[in-house]
């Protein structure tokens, strides 16, 4: 179980869900610049694109090991990004997009500060505008997922990863929890399709708890949506063990759930790398 | 007390039931084994059976006492929770200095970890999972009390400890017995339960429980304050364990109850609780906090029963808005109160986090924690949710436009903004109209003597007494009509 191997005849999947809903036009810190939490969401969803298009880039050109898909949720709907369906890394690399220049910044051990401007593609643009209709989004995600995972029986399931800053205002808790429930029976062979939660802050306080891959509830703050994510992810395989026992310091005994909560936009970016995980073993 | 070790240092067996047990007692080098001294004797770290344990020397136990402690062994080895400790009386003989023999009773018993060491380890290495094995350790074993199977008669923090992955553990049962006391036995059990989940929920008030900072108050004080904190953070299984614990003549269900509580209640922050404690270390015995009574009443936050309202709405981002005896509020579905530090006389809905509500110093627009994003002092504020703009009057002649997060956004004051659509809202200036983007750039003059907000790519304006449409480049459409045909929109 969850041990496919990436290759061209069985490839790999990620949905990411992005809300685009009116609150995340506030202010955070990310890369020790001040942003939206939109921006700083359309940039970390780009930067994961490139990483995808990276290790899948070969000596003759992108090798065609990821199919992507990206929704984002805000205002009254859900709307595919980049199309109405699966794009393979190969079309993606391909597209047409704009580019936006990027400062990042560096401390080198000389204690001199290097300010390096770089290019980067923008698949995804940022937008905050409107409610979350999250339920919309995960809809669309099943209908994706499903297709997908009919086509390609043998191949590692599909992840989806889910970034939000606040509750679903199209349905109830129980209904997004049984929206969840129908996403995460969708599967191949390999396992169970998962789902990743991970909620950013835009600046967490002192007196708010930060949760990451939590083993049990009882770690999460009193909060209904913390609870409401928590149960809507999935209980991770041990393919991810070891990676987030690192991270947490701690013994990789564990079974961990896929969500994060009260994260900050500089944490998001690890939460996706471990996300991402599964699909670094290309062969 | 040094001949009875030096006789220790040699390999000793004991017979015990028919077995031999081999114990070894390392010196740590210095010419003496790991040792101190306690009110019955002197501990010392040794091995048995291969096992890490510890041997109590009881050389002040006299002869009669050792045949009463006997005659209860052998132990009940099923309830493990007794450290598989084992007595043996008269067990070692040595020769003190002037060469004359004596006989010394020992007890063995296996080594665990002390309560605060336990909680200690356990906090710096974020095992929270292990300080809740052993609440539940706590309460299983509490039930033992209940039915009588087990009396200690001396238990006390001291006594309290655990394996590594939070099994109890209860030390020195062959020397208790001196009173049963099952009520303080469980009263101290609870007090050890209520210590591991105040240091599972907040490092810094455990250190102040434990550190002996709040040795000035009365304790009973104290767990009044754990017990009025808990409340305000929601913690009802706290707030039962800290009312049972501040009682020392409470009967034996009601700790094991309370210890129950605790083992199933959520652990949680408690910055509350922290604040509290952290202020009653400080003042000292000199002075006094506010009254508990005073607490609750500033800190307790207030639930209402909607049915009781005079209007309630529908719930809007999970808020409810209500109204009752003319003053407003949000409250949530269980029907917690968003704390506002002033009363409202008007509220709106929230939108993606952010409701406009008045109150007698004027309009002002708060976020679900009840903070204020614009101060109550406008006099009219109009939150646009879905383009994510506000449009606000201080003085009820000139507008701007601000962010969510109340910056102003927009340059040039006007006389009023109508409802932005797509990107842009239509903006008033001496009786003529012009287009702002949401983001507050002006993008045309105000010369338009009518303008309508933009549906679907275009707008309805009147200009020179000519009405006619406009994309949102502000380029005029001929033919409205024929430009949607052509577009395949009609």
């Amino acid at each position: 179980m969850y041990s496919a191997p990436i290759t061209r005849q069985s490839k790999g999947a990620v949905v990411l869900l992005i809300d685009q809903s009116g609150s995340m036009a506030e202010d955070t810190t990310f890369n020790g610049t001040t942003t939206t939490k939109a921006a700083a969401v359309a940039d970390i969803a780009n930067s994961l694109i490139e990483e995808f298009i990276n290790r899948s880039s070969r000596n003759r050109g992108v090798a065609d090991y990821f199919d992507v898909a990206v929704i984002g949720y805000g205002g009254e709907q859900a709307k595919s990004l980049l199309g109405n369906r699966f794009r393979s890394i190969v079309e993606i690399d391909a597209m047409c997009v704009p580019t936006a220049q990027q400062h990042s910044y560096h401390s080198l051990p000389t204690g001199e500060k290097l300010d390096f401007l770089f290019h980067r593609r923008q698949w995804v643009e940022p937008v905050a505008k409107g409610r979350t209709p999250m339920k919309a989004a995960l809809q669309e995600a099943h209908r994706l997922a499903a297709a997908w995972c009919r086509k390609h029986p043998s191949s590692f399931p599909p992840i989806v990863i889910n970034i939000t800053d606040g509750e679903a205002t199209d349905a109830t808790a129980e209904e997004l929890l049984s929206v969840a429930d129908r996403l995460k029976s969708l599967g191949t062979d390999d396992g169970t399709l998962l789902l990743f939660n991970i909620h950013v802050n835009a600046k967490p306080s002192q007196e708010e708890v930060v949760v990451k891959w939590p083993t049990d509830a009882t770690t999460l703050p009193d909060s209904r949506n913390a609870r409401t994510l928590y149960t809507m992810a999935s209980s991770l395989p041990p393919l991810y063990n070891t990676h987030i026992a690192q991270i947490k310091g701690e013994e990789p005994l564990q079974v961990y759930r896929a969500v994060c909560y009260n994260s900050s936009c500089d944490d998001l970016v690890g939460a996706m790398l471990i996300g991402s995980l599964s699909l670094g073993q290309i062969i | 007390m040094s001949d009875l070790l030096n006789a220790l240092l040699l390999h000793t067996t004991l017979w015990q039931q028919g077995e031999l047990a081999t114990i070894v007692v390392p010196d740590t080098g210095h010419g003496k084994p790991t040792f101190w001294h306690t009110s019955d004797g002197v501990v010392v770290e040794a091995l048995c059976g291969g096992r890490e344990v510890w041997l109590t020397l009881l050389p002040d136990i006299k002869v009669a006492e050792c045949n009463e402690i006997a005659a209860r062994i052998p132990l009940t080895h099923s309830l493990e929770v007794l450290s598989d400790a084992q007595f043996f009386p008269a067990a070692l003989s040595y020769n003190d200095c002037n060469g004359v023999l004596h006989t010394c009773a020992v007890m063995v018993q296996e080594r665990f970890v002390p309560l605060d060491s336990f909680i200690r380890h356990n906090i710096s290495a974020r095992h929270q999972q292990r300080l809740r094995n052993a609440l539940h350790s706590i309460a299983i074993n509490s039930a033992t009390f209940l039915d009588g199977t087990l009396t200690h008669g001396r238990l006390a923090r001291g006594i309290v400890g655990f394996t590594p992955e939070g099994s109890l553990r209860l030390a020195d049962y062959p020397l208790a017995h001196r009173a049963t006391n099952p009520r303080g036995d469980c009263c101290s059990l609870a007090r050890c339960a209520l210590l591991i989940f105040v240091a599972a929920c907040s490092k810094r008030a455990y250190a102040l429980l434990a550190g002996g900072a709040l040795g000035h108050l009365e304790r009973a004080k104290v767990y009044e304050y754990i017990a009025a904190a808990a409340q305000h953070h929601g913690a009802d299984g706290l707030v039962v364990a800290a009312s049972v614990c501040a009682r020392e003549d409470g009967d034996v269900e009601s700790y094991c109850m309370a210890i129950a509580g605790l083992s199933r209640e959520p652990f949680r922050p408690l910055p509350l609780l922290e604040n509290l404690l952290a202020q009653a270390a400080q003042l000292g015995a000199n002075h006094c906090l506010v009254p508990v009574e005073e607490v609750r009443r500033l800190v307790v936050p207030d639930r209402i029963d909607l049915k009781t309202c005079d209007f309630v709405g529908a719930p809007a981002d999970t808020y409810i808005r209500f109204c009752k005896g003319g003053l407003w509020g949000f409250a949530s579905h269980r029907g917690d109160i968003i704390h506002m530090d002033r009363p409202l006389t008007y509220a709106t809905d929230f939108y993606e986090g952010l409701a406009v509500v008045r109150t007698e110093s004027g309009f002002g627009v708060v976020n679900t924690l009840g903070e204020w994003v614009m101060a109550d002092r406008w006099a009219d504020i109009v939150w646009h949710g879905e383009e994510n703009v506000i449009a606000a009057t201080e003085d009820g002649t000139t507008w701007h436009l601000y962010n969510r997060m109340g910056h102003q956004i927009s340059y040039y004051a006007t006389q009023g903004f109508g409802t932005p659509s797509e990107g842009y809202i239509v903006a008033q200036c001496n009786g003529k109209f012009g287009y702002y983007t949401t983001d507050g750039v002006k993008r045309t003059d105000f010369i338009y003597e009518q303008a309508g907000s933009f549906h679907g790519g275009y707008a309805l304006v009147r200009y020179n007494g000519n009405t006619y449409h406009i994309d949102t480049s502000f380029h005029r459409i001929t033919s409205l009509q024929e430009l949607l045909l052509a577009e395949g929109k009609l």
